[in-house]
């Protein structure tokens, strides 16, 4: 068959995935349990894979974090010695079907949300989110009162959850989207609707599960605005792990920073990074002493959201947020007109009233960026080199990580061509 | 002076515009050079031939917007830069124009559109115009330099469908009222126009707008659609339509003879309109024309005027004994040096109409385009004695837009004409159309009066003479830039072809007066 | 005799004028009162010649 229509056929396949996939939330399991490839010296962390000795400063200390954590090392010093000698492994979240937000370090112990979607069979995983706390694992910073956190997670939290969410029969996460649809969430940086939503699905049955510290998990659970994202990610990758088998398909199905390039994921090479300069993310910083000079580049995988048509891409889903990026409604129905563009497919489960009820745009095909030139805008929250959050805004996706991607696409479908 | 950049990354803004903002700039005080646009290849060597490359500019890539000027400060430069940027919105509008990235995304939101209009480069036209022809959207495609198969091409889809496709390279075009690309604002009334020359269209339709009657439509098809490689298959499908009009009583036909194949196909589709039809076929044969039940046009002037003969108006554009009366005064003063004449035009047909009516006076001149071969000139910036240049040629406007549009093309003629002591006559045209400078005359004459101060220093007389092409329904209303050459001492003719019959009668009087 | 009732059409119609290219075409047509909509077209690729010729390969 022709390159083309096999192109062509796989982008409809990959689109199809993508607006009819229905992960669903079934449980939370340690990630050497629940996610395949996982060994008990690998720690995970966002974007594309880095060079050792390139990992910003925080990462480095969420990985040392968790290596200690997991007792893989008696100290920070001596766990970062570990990596070096390669007696513990990094590896790019992404590429086992796992996100990995901001600086967050995933080990072996660390309970993971799993998301499965029975429609295509993918699987997906994600840390649980740790609540708003800026001394977390996930910003960077690790001591006692962290690893003591860490440790009601493994030990209680994980397991309290996934008896709920068990008792639940599993939670449908695309109904928790389109029940919240309208409500101003553009469900990567602003998730208030949905993590409410989310959170009554599992009240009904918080007060049946066993587990005796079911008091300090409601209150865990209710303190955490943002409970959704994790979950999220965990569905995004259920379903980009059914679209990254599709050959030939020239949509986007990975993207994620590592504070120092930022790569994307096109399904016709499944878990092949793609990389660019990372881009810086401007609009708000949560203290008005920190300058441009203090922050990281584009870190974490939270924007896999943004993948599946969420954040920037559903800007005009979420005014309120896009305002304190320094943008307007205009801006907003700009930024989500601009994903239209480069997309190939919509959501029909968010349709937005204040944008003529049309869904949001889904399914960056790479061509179509290059080709027009046109960059969809993500949102996301930025670091800070020394650790902590900068703030939250947007940046446009660079255009030299596109371009890298048809390079290797073509390369993959056409050989004898290019 | 230092250099200073501006770069925006990731935007792209046409050399139509780009252009324009350059001549803003280097209007601007305190800016000794400066150059703006995409930075393509053609934009790096522009500014390494101007001095201007910078290390930052050499890392942009063609996907960047820069604008580079040698500076007096830098707070010079950004006033500058400001300046331009206040132009272009104000250029740009502020009506709320519902805006897209493709043609695509355009139409799938706005299935109402009923005419694409493509004004793109020419190797990317057919793309845009099978796009607009596939959605069952009639085209009008301005860009120019669209190759023979990519015309053919277009054209028979567009036949295919029914549609209708004006250009490429249509200059004007007049639907429902609406003056389309470069054309003039025209009343409406009986005439259906089509044609080959869009300078030809708006002639004859700014003729019939001042006899006081109006087009129905005027359809441009293209330089080349009667060339035989296309075969007019748009001037058929155009006479067909026109011919069903109910609101067309009367048909007027401008091109240059059709092609030879093309020719019989042309004239048996003229035999078979009823309707009374006025045909000028520029260097075909009375009788061929006549052959075909048509009225005979013998020039651009005649065609309009024979137009309105049909409703029984008699539109009068003067006779030789005037020109001879102006030219009679209009040489005195002049100093013995002057002798020759230096024409300035916007375009082929006018410059062409013009060596034509020159011939009958003086002979050859010289030229950028000559009609005699032996007349071209070695370099288009250096005029030799009797030579008339048109601005509209590759030379002068390679990646830049027509002269109607940025009269700064033509601009740096008046001084350079004027600063040669032997001219005694200087002609120009001015092209009005919404889309064109808001005051062309008054942006050329603060040059005008420099020149005259020139000559006059030099103890001569530089005479300046002009036609306007427009109507008074444009923007730029021809009456008021007809008054503002008046003001300005220009002698103002009521065609292009009077005007350049004029001069020629001024250069013939001045040499057999001089010459006893 | 070609068909031209879709011409006629046009002819009989509001005309709605899509203008793709340089916006001053669009804004002209607005002064003159009638409705319009804008392409802000750009080259394909922003003209790089590499990407236009894998872009072809890939069927864009």
């Amino acid at each position: 068959m022709d390159i083309k229509l096999q192109i062509e056929e796989a982008n409809k396949k990959v689109t199809e995935i993508f607006t009819k996939a229905r992960p669903i939330w079934t449980k939370i399991e340690p990630a050497i349990d629940a996610i395949p490839g996982m060994t008990a010296n690998k720690i995970l962390v966002a974007g594309p894979p880095i060079k050792i000795e390139d990992i910003t400063i925080p990462v480095r200390n969420a990985v040392c974090g968790a290596a200690v954590h997991d007792g893989l090392a008696a100290t920070k010093e001596e766990a970062w010695k570990k990596v070096e000698s390669g007696e513990i492994v990094i590896d790019s979240a992404q590429n086992y079907n796992c996100g990995c937000s901001a600086t967050m370090a995933t080990s072996a112990s660390m309970p993971v949300i799993v998301c499965e979607d029975k429609v295509y069979g993918g699987v997906g995983y994600a840390p649980i989110h740790p609540g708003n706390s800026p001394k977390v694992l996930r910003w960077g910073y690790y001591d006692e009162e962290i690893e003591a956190h860490l440790q009601f997670f493994r030990d209680t939290y994980g397991s309290a959850l996934n008896e709920a969410v068990q008792l639940a029969g599993g939670i449908d996460v695309v109904n928790v989207l389109a029940r919240t649809a309208g409500m101003g969430d553009e469900n990567h940086n602003r998730l208030f609707a949905s993590s409410m939503f989310l959170d009554l699905q599992l009240m009904e049955y918080l007060p049946d599960i066993t587990n005796p510290k079911k008091d300090e998990v409601i209150k865990e659970l209710a303190v955490n605005d943002r409970f959704m994202l994790h979950v999220l990610m965990a569905a995004v990758e259920a379903v980009t792990a059914a679209a990254k088998k599709v050959p030939y398909s020239t949509v986007m199905v990975g993207m994620g920073g590592n504070g120092v390039e930022f790569g994307i994921q096109v399904a016709a090479t499944g878990n092949k990074w793609y990389t660019a300069e990372a881009p810086l993310i401007l609009g708000s910083l949560l203290n008005p002493t920190y300058t441009i000079d203090d922050m990281l580049p584009y870190l974490g995988d939270s924007c896999v959201t943004e993948v599946y048509g969420l954040g920037g891409m559903a800007a005009v889903s979420a005014p309120a947020y896009v305002r304190m990026t320094g943008g307007t409604l205009e801006d907003a129905k700009e930024r989500t007109d601009r994903a239209r563009t480069v997309s190939l497919g919509e959501h029909s489960f968010n349709q937005v009233p204040w944008d003529d009820f049309k869904g949001s745009p889904v399914a960056i095909d790479v061509r179509k960026v290059v080709a027009l030139n046109t960059l969809p805008i993500s949102h996301g929250g930025s670091g800070l080199k020394k650790g902590g959050q900068a703030g939250a805004g947007s940046c446009e996706l660079p255009l030299d990580c596109f371009k890298e991607a048809l390079r290797g696409v073509a390369a993959e479908v056409a050989p004898q061509e290019v | 002076m230092s250099t200073f950049v501006k770069i925006e990354k990731n935007i792209y803004i046409d050399s139509l515009e780009t252009l324009f903002a350059t001549t803003v700039l280097n209007d601007q005080p305190g800016i000794n050079m400066g150059y703006i646009g995409m930075c393509n290849s053609t934009f790096r060597s522009v500014i390494e031939d101007i001095g201007l490359m910078t290390s930052e500019i050499a890392d942009c890539t063609e996907n960047d917007y820069v604008i580079v000027a040698d500076a007096e400060s830098e707070n010079a430069f950004d006033a500058a830069v400001a300046e331009v940027n206040k132009n272009m919105e104000v250029k740009s509008g502020g009506n709320k124009v519902a805006e897209y990235d493709t043609q695509e995304a355009a139409l799938a939101a706005h299935d109402e559109v009923n005419l694409v209009h493509i004004a793109v480069p020419g190797d990317c036209a057919l793309e845009e115009a099978k796009k607009a022809l596939n959605a069952g959207k009639h085209i009008c495609v301005f860009s120019n330099n669209v190759p023979f198969e990519d015309e053919r091409e277009m054209k028979e889809l567009a036949r295919e469908k029914g549609l209708l496709c004006m250009g490429p390279d249509c200059g004007v075009a007049n639907i429902n009222g609406a003056a389309l690309v470069l054309s003039s604002i025209t009343n409406r009334g009986p005439f259906g126009v089509v044609g080959a020359s869009g300078t030809g269209i708006q002639h004859v339709a700014a003729i019939i707008h001042e006899g006081g009657s109006g087009v129905t439509q005027t359809i441009g098809v293209g330089g080349n659609d009667l060339k035989d490689p296309i075969g007019g298959i748009s001037m058929l499908m155009g006479l067909d339509a026109l011919n069903e009009d109910p609101n067309t009583k009367y048909i007027v036909v401008i091109s240059r003879k059709p092609g030879e194949k093309t020719l019989p196909v042309i004239c048996e589709k003229l035999k078979s309109i009823n309707k009374p039809k006025v045909v000028l076929f520029m260097g075909c044969e009375r009788e061929i024309v006549e052959a075909t039940g048509s009225i005979w046009a013998e020039n651009l002037d005649d065609c309009g005027i024979k137009a309105l003969q049909l409703i029984g108006v008699d539109y009068d554009l003067g006779d030789d004994a005037e020109l001879d009366a102006i030219a009679e005064k209009a040489i005195e003063g002049m100093a013995p040096e002057q002798k020759y004449l230096r024409g300035g035009y916007s375009g082929g047909t006018y410059m062409d109409e013009a060596m034509h009516a020159m011939y009958d006076e003086i002979g050859d001149v010289w030229s950028n385009c000559p009609l005699n071969k032996d007349y071209q000139l070695a370099d288009s910036y250096k005029s030799v004695e009797n030579t008339v240049i048109d601005y509209g040629e590759e030379e002068f406007t390679l990646g830049r837009p027509h002269p109607a549009i940025d009269p700064s093309i033509r601009k740096p003629a008046v001084l350079r004409e004027a600063s040669d002591p032997e001219v005694a006559v200087i002609c120009l045209d001015y092209i009005l159309t919404p889309p064109g400078h808001p005051d062309p005359v008054g942006y050329l004459v603060p040059d005008i009066k420099e020149a005259q101060e020139m000559a006059d220093k030099r103890g001569g007389k530089l005479v300046f003479i002009s036609s306007v092409l427009g109507t008074t329904a444009d923007i730029q209303d021809i009456r008021k830039q007809e008054q503002e050459l008046r003001d300005a001492g220009v002698i103002v003719c009521k065609s292009n072809a009077k005007a350049a019959k004029l001069a020629a009668k001024i250069i013939r009087l001045k040499g057999e007066r001089d010459n006893g | 005799m070609a068909n031209t009732s879709k011409i006629q059409e046009l002819f009989n119609s509001e005309l709605i004028v899509l203008n793709v290219g340089p916006k001053s075409f669009s804004t002209a047509l607005d002064d003159q009162g009638y409705k319009t909509v804008q392409v802000n077209w750009k080259p394909i690729a922003g003209g790089d010649a590499e990407m236009q010729k894998l872009l072809g390969i890939l069927g864009y």
